[in-house]
């Protein structure tokens, strides 16, 4: 078999299990970055999926 | 086709020939930059802000040690073809207003270096042909992004770091290339697209906000989708190309219709998978939950290997006359069907499937007294076994 590997390119997903507390009530959500540039992408991501889910709960 | 210096001591406003200097550091005068002219903007500029007051052009945008303002009050295009068309930002500098920046790359490249600067306005990768434009450096926009309408059809390759969008994407031809096109911020946003313009790029949804998407047409080999954060009111179908990976746990799509195999690296949630015609391999290292699977003409339907799948409202898998509906191997799959949900098999050969919860089953003689519509058998039963 011939073959030729004309280019490779790999990407990572880093995924966090997190728990958060949502009035008063502990719960675990796991969060998923694409790619992080650094660990202070992944603190950023976990702030910002925090912030999505309160709202997503005041809108429930 | 000139250069214009930016030079302090002027009105401020784009078009008047008081912040314009003909040489570096030199007097003003010189007329303001037109579409075929270079601005530079540095360190003799003096941090001069600059309100762009009626609609205006330039060739390239150069700014460097410069920590002013520029107004986007009106639309501003930097026109320049190929290389002549930079675009580089000052880091410190402020780019805000309620009109559009502009990039009008007419040939094949171009170069957008941010340098940290958020572009604080609407931004337009206005196109009439196929494009590359290469992203130096994360680029930021927090207003709304747009490729019009290219009657075309052709491609705009977005190549390097990630382009971070506050507002709406408004995609109106495809766009693809190996930068990272992802949804930021707490503005409600949207995407609006034409039908089968593809966005291929890796895309992430990270909003801190609500995001509303109707029909979305992405990806291409190689490429994924990721949630992050945000609320996604999906209300439409998500139209995914093969061989693309959905990693989109923590939000529910509405419906999905896939394009040969797709595979999961986080559980895939939707109220429909369906498609008509073709065959589907979902793949990956997690399964889906969904409320229905409706795959007709299906040439083969494949299942990861040890992962179970569930099914809460009806699979009606419509099978060729040689299709399979199967796991990979013979390490089977789970398949979990609610009680209640309503299952349509039309043809096809079952390979390697446990069905844990709900089976079609008949016990024992039956009667069907004063009845309608109870039972179709339109094709063979097989001879009787306990375990199928």
């Amino acid at each position: 078999m011939e073959y030729n590997i004309l280019n490779r390119r790999e990407s990572l997903t880093v995924f966090t299990e997190v728990e958060f507390v949502f009035d008063g009530v502990s719960e675990t959500i796991e969060i998923a970055h694409f790619e992080p540039k650094s660990e202070e992408e992944i603190v950023q991501n976990i702030k910002n999926r925090y912030e999505s889910e309160i709202l997503k709960r005041s809108l429930e | 086709m000139a250069t214009r210096y930016l030079i302090p001591g002027g009105d401020g406003n784009y078009n008047s020939t008081s912040n314009w200097s003909a040489t570096d550091g030199g007097v003003s005068g010189a007329t303001f930059p037109v579409a075929a002219d270079d601005i530079i903007i540095n360190a003799n500029s003096l941090d001069a802000p600059i309100t762009v007051n009626v609609v205006s052009a330039c060739r390239s945008f150069n700014a460097s040690n410069y920590t002013g303002t520029w107004t986007i009050s009106n639309n501003f295009s930097v026109n320049g073809t190929a290389a002549t068309g930079n675009i580089t930002l000052s880091s410190g500098m402020t780019i805000t207003g309620s009109a559009s920046f502009i990039k009008v790359p007419t040939s094949t490249t171009g170069v957008i270096t941010s340098n940290g600067v958020v572009f604080n306005c609407n931004f337009i990768f206005q196109t009439t042909a196929t494009t590359t434009t290469t992203i130096t450096g994360a680029m930021q926009v927090d207003g709304n992004i747009t490729w019009p309408l290219n009657t075309a059809g052709s491609t705009n390759t977005i190549n390097g770091s990630t382009l971070s969008i506050g507002g709406d994407i408004i995609h109106n031809s495809p766009v693809a290339g190996t930068a990272t096109i992802e949804m930021i911020g707490s503005t409600t946003a949207t995407i609006t697209q034409v039908a089968t313009r593809y966005l291929f790029n890796n895309l992430i949804i990270n909003k801190t906000g609500i995001l509303n998407i109707n029909n979305l047409y992405w990806g291409t080999t190689s490429r994924t989708l990721t949630y992050t954060s945000g609320i996604v009111n999906h209300t439409g179908t998500l139209f995914a190309t093969a061989s693309t990976t959905l990693n989109t746990n923590g939000m529910t799509w509405n419906i999905l219709n896939p394009a040969g195999t797709i595979s999961f690296t986080s559980i895939f949630n939707a109220d429909t998978i369906s498609k008509a015609s073709g065959s589907f391999n979902f793949q990956g290292t997690h399964p889906f939950t969904i409320n229905n699977l409706s795959l007709s003409s299906a040439t083969s339907i494949i299942f990861a290997n040890s992962l179970t799948y569930t099914i809460n409202q009806s699979l009606l898998a419509y099978m060729t006359t040689s299709g399979t509906f199967r796991a990979v191997s013979s390490t089977g799959c789970n398949l979990d069907v609610a009680p209640t949900a309503t299952i349509a098999l039309y043809r096809g050969t079952f390979l390697y499937i446990n069905a844990r919860t709900k089976t079609l089953r008949v016990y024992k003689p039956v009667s069907f007294t004063n009845t309608q519509n109870m039972l179709s058998i339109s094709g063979n039963i097989n001879q009787y076994s306990s375990t199928i």
